[in-house]
């Protein structure tokens, strides 16, 4: 039987806030096969964002482990670990998250700069602007696109190393409805192509996008009904 | 040109050098002994001056000898003589120089200090407000290095620029106001020769260089060290 892509063993994170222990993510087991679209729908504060940072490796476990196919990356040296996110893994944050000094071109090529042994196709950000519609712009600046438009240049940038595992932290929050219905159907494109994609939101619409959503709830995460 | 009376023709007129020479005329000395016997009639204050008597006389040392060892032997074969060295006259110079040298030095120092604790309060300033971009670009695959290296390529940068912009400045204010800095030292104003001046100028350049890189040590250091995700969610 195959790895699964994404596998949690007992992972808690706390943080000291004065005298008192949080617990934002409370000994969660979970694991997600290869190829698979998740879900994870909670409440603000219910600890998804930051249960998306410990799988990504963004931040480090109090306890447990967790493993991306099959490698605990929190065993991995600090290079290591950098060049796994690089290679395996596409972030997409819940603010626009571009760099305001690169145009979009120099945004979305970014990732491909950070691995110096892989062989950069120069043709691909133009390819992944003209994916999201935004080709004829590919020197403009962050500042002067909307905000739906910087939410697709970011996406183009998540997908610019061909990322096995997309870990989406509320893709769609703030934007209208024509522009979350885009960004999704994108995610489901790329996970038809065996992309497997892990969405946080506290959005049940968005999460009803999933083959499987999760909830979470103070720090712990059950399997909630099968999309409504 | 008139001395005591007596015509000269000026055939020249020496580059200053700061020391007491400026303020000499140099004449032959059949010149000196006919100008002294003229001033008993023609000068109002009379120049007295015995034929065959000299006050000083310069010495060109030839190559192989040291100045020291002339000057020694000159007053040890001739009694009540006085010899005076190139380096004692341009003592008097550095002498009157090394006052204001000094008080550079302590000002240079305490501005130096001010700006390496300037740059790493700036340096500080800018991680902190780049926290969210930190974050990213480590999510996006920078490691630790790559951070530390970008921190202080930029503080290289801005600093290199300053250092020239400040250079610049510096020289032309030297320049503009040359007339005002000599007039109050007493010194005059003398080009350095080149070589000196591209030390000069690649020596600030390199100790601003270097300061931009310890400045930012820490910060860069500070920078590179910040949890991903706590750096994007400080950036919100």
């Amino acid at each position: 039987m195959a790895e699964p892509i994404i596998s949690l063993s007992g992972v808690t994170k706390t943080y000291k806030v004065g005298p008192n222990t949080l617990n934002a993510v409370a000994d969660i087991d979970l694991e997600i096969d290869a190829g698979r679209m998740v879900s994870i729908v909670g409440h603000s504060g219910s600890g998804k964002t930051t249960l998306l940072s410990l799988i990504g490796g963004l931040t480090t476990p109090t306890d447990g482990t967790v493993k991306l196919d099959g490698t605990d990356i929190w065993a991995l040296s600090d290079r290591e670990l950098s060049l796994l996110r690089n290679r395996m893994i596409g972030f997409s944050f819940q603010f626009a998250s571009l760099i305001p000094t690169l145009n979009l071109y120099d945004n979305v090529r970014l990732p491909s700069t950070f691995d110096g042994a892989r062989s950069v196709d120069e043709n691909r950000a133009q390819e992944l602007l003209d994916i999201v519609g935004l080709g004829d712009r590919v020197y403009a600046f962050p500042s002067q696109l909307s905000g739906g438009e910087q939410r697709r240049v970011a996406l183009a940038r998540t997908l610019m190393n061909e990322p096995r595992l997309i870990l989406a932290d509320e893709p769609t929050g703030d934007l209208d409805e024509d522009t979350e219905a885009e960004i999704l159907d994108i995610f489901k494109k790329i996970n038809a192509e065996g992309v497997t994609v892990l969405i946080v939101t506290h959005s049940r619409s968005v999460a009803a996008q999933a083959e499987v959503t999760f909830k979470m709830h103070k720090g712990h995460l059950t399997e909630a009904p099968v999309n409504p | 040109m008139k001395f005591y009376g007596h015509d000269f023709n000026v055939v020249g007129v020496m580059d200053a050098t700061g020391m007491g020479a400026d303020e000499s005329v140099f004449m032959t000395l059949d010149a000196a002994y006919r100008m002294a016997a003229e001033s008993q009639k023609e000068a109002l204050t009379a120049l007295d001056i015995e034929p065959g008597q000299i006050s000083s006389v310069l010495v060109k040392v030839e190559p192989g000898v040291t100045i020291d060892q002339v000057a020694q032997r000159i007053m040890s074969s001739v009694p009540g003589m006085v010899a005076i060295t190139a380096n004692e006259i341009s003592r008097s110079v550095t002498d009157r120089l090394s006052g204001f040298l000094r008080g550079f030095i302590v000002l240079d120092i305490i501005v130096w200090v001010m700006s390496l604790l300037t740059i790493a309060a700036i340096f500080s300033m800018i991680v902190n407000e780049r926290r969210r971009e930190i974050g990213l670009l480590r999510a996006m695959g920078g490691n630790r290095g790559y951070i530390f290296r970008l921190m202080t390529t930029e503080a290289v940068l801005l600093t290199a620029a300053g250092g020239a912009v400040g250079i610049v400045l510096g020289g032309a204010g030297l320049f503009i106001f040359r007339t005002v800095i000599t007039s109050s030292l007493g010194i005059p104003y003398l080009w350095p020769p080149v070589w000196y001046f591209a030390l000069l100028v690649g020596g600030t350049l390199l100790l601003s260089v270097l300061s931009g890189v310890v400045a930012s040590l820490y910060p860069a250091i500070s920078s590179s060290r910040l949890e991903p995700y706590a750096a994007i969610r400080q950036g919100e």
